[in-house]
C-alpha cells in the first residue's frame, strides 16, 4: 500500500481528533443550560433556545475540522 | 487557455458549464415566488374580521414570531430587516431540503452559503456605514493603528465561519449519507446474494436511510437557518449605536473618552 495513503489517513485522523473538544464544549453547554432549567424552570425555554444556538456554534469547529479531514482524504489521498 | 481564450470563454455562455445546483437554486425561488403570489392574493381576499385558514394562517403565524424576534433581537428601527429575514429564512431552509426531492443538493455547494454569508457581511458593513458614518473607519485601526492589516485579515472571517458552518453541515451528512448507504448496500449483498439486485436494495436502506435524511435534512436546516438568523440579527444590531450612545456620541475608542456631542 502507498505510504502517502497511510499518512493521509493519519492526518484525517489527527484532524477529526479535534471534534473531541467541541463535544466536550457541547456537553458543558447543555450541562450548565440544564442546570439553569432547573433552578430556574420557567426560562426553560428560553435557555433552551439560547443552548442550541451556543451548541450550534460549538459544533461549527468540530465541522472545520471535518472539511480538513475529508479535502485530505478525497483531495490528496486519491490524488 | 491562452489569454485571448480566457477573455472569449468569459463572455460565451453555455448551459452545459453551468453547475447542477444553480438549477435548484432557481427552483428554490421559483416555490418561493409562487408561494408568495398565492398568500398576496389570499391576504387581499381575505376577510380582516374572520380568523384566516390554511397557508394564510400559517404566514401570519411566522410573521408574527418572526417579527418578535427582529424586535427582540434588532430593536424597533431595525424592522425594515423583516423583509430580509423573511427571503433569507424560507430560502435557506428549503435549499437545505431540496436535496430530498431527488433534485442536486443547494447547500452542499460552496456557492450558495457563500453568498448567504456574503450577503450578511454586506449587510453588516452597510449598516455600520449608514450608522456611524465616518467613525466606521475606526474599527479598522482599533485599539492602535499598527492593529490596520491584522483587522483588514479579521473582518472576513465571518464570512468564513458563516460559509464553513453550513457547508460543513450539509457536506458532512452528504458524505454520512453516502458512506452508510455503500456500506448497506454492500452488506445487503453478503447477506441477499442469492436475491436478484432490485430486491436487495429495498430491505435494509430504508429505514436508516429515513432516519439520516430526517436528521441531515430537517433538523440541520432548522438549526442551520435559526443559527444564521440570529447571527444576522446581532452582527447587524450591534454596528447600529445604542440609544445613549446617540445621545453622548460613539466612544473614541482610541482613547476611551467619550466624545460628547455640543461639547
Amino acid at each position: 500500500m502507498d505510504i502517502n495513503l497511510g499518512l493521509c489517513a493519519i492526518g484525517a485522523a489527527l484532524a477529526m481528533m479535534c471534534g473531541n473538544f467541541s463535544a466536550l464544549g457541547e456537553a458543558w453547554i447543555c450541562c450548565h443550560a440544564i442546570d439553569g432549567m432547573t433552578r430556574n424552570p420557567e426560562m426553560a425555554g428560553k435557555l433552551r433556545s439560547t443552548m442550541m444556538i451556543g451548541v450550534a456554534l460549538t459544533e461549527s469547529t468540530g465541522i472545520y475540522s471535518l472539511i480538513v479531514a475529508i479535502l485530505i482524504i478525497f483531495v490528496m489521498g486519491l490524488r | 487557455m491562452t489569454f485571448e481564450e480566457r477573455i472569449a470563454d468569459f463572455f460565451t455562455f453555455s448551459f452545459e458549464a453551468l453547475d447542477a445546483p444553480l438549477f435548484s437554486s432557481l427552483i428554490v425561488m421559483a416555490i418561493l415566488l409562487i408561494l408568495a403570489i398565492i398568500i398576496g392574493i389570499q391576504a387581499r381576499r381575505q376577510d380582516p374580521s374572520k380568523p384566516s385558514k390554511g397557508l394564510l394562517f400559517f404566514v401570519e403565524w411566522g410573521y408574527e414570531k418572526l417579527e418578535a424576534f427582529v424586535h427582540d433581537t434588532m430593536g424597533a428601527d431595525l424592522d425594515y430587516y423583516l423583509g430580509f429575514f423573511f427571503t433569507a429564512i424560507p430560502y435557506l431552509f428549503i435549499a437545505f431540503l431540496i436535496g430530498l426531492t431527488g433534485l442536486p443538493g443547494l447547500v452542499d455547494w460552496i456557492a450558495c452559503p457563500l453568498s448567504m454569508a456574503v450577503i450578511l457581511f454586506s449587510l453588516i458593513h452597510f449598516t455600520a456605514m449608514r450608522y456611524q458614518h465616518f467613525s466606521y473607519f475606526h474599527r479598522y485601526i482599533d485599539p492602535i493603528p499598527i492593529f490596520l492589516p491584522v483587522n483588514l485579515v479579521t473582518m472576513w472571517t465571518p464570512i468564513i465561519s458563516v460559509t464553513m458552518r453550513m457547508f460543513g453541515n450539509a457536506l458532512s451528512g452528504t458524505v454520512i449519507i453516502g458512506l452508510v448507504q455503500w456500506a448497506l448496500a454492500n452488506f445487503e449483498h453478503m447477506i441477499f446474494s442469492g436475491m436478484s439486485s432490485d430486491m436487495a436494495g429495498l430491505i435494509l436502506a430504508p429505514i436508516p436511510m429515513g432516519v439520516l435524511n430526517l436528521y441531515f435534512g430537517l433538523f440541520s436546516a432548522y438549526i442551520q437557518t435559526t443559527v444564521y438568523a440570529f447571527l444576522c440579527a446581532l452582527w447587524i444590531s450591534q454596528e447600529r449605536p445604542l440609544p445613549e450612545e446617540e445621545e453622548v456620541g460613539l466612544p473614541d475608542r482610541g482613547t476611551g473618552n467619550l466624545a460628547l456631542k455640543g461639547a
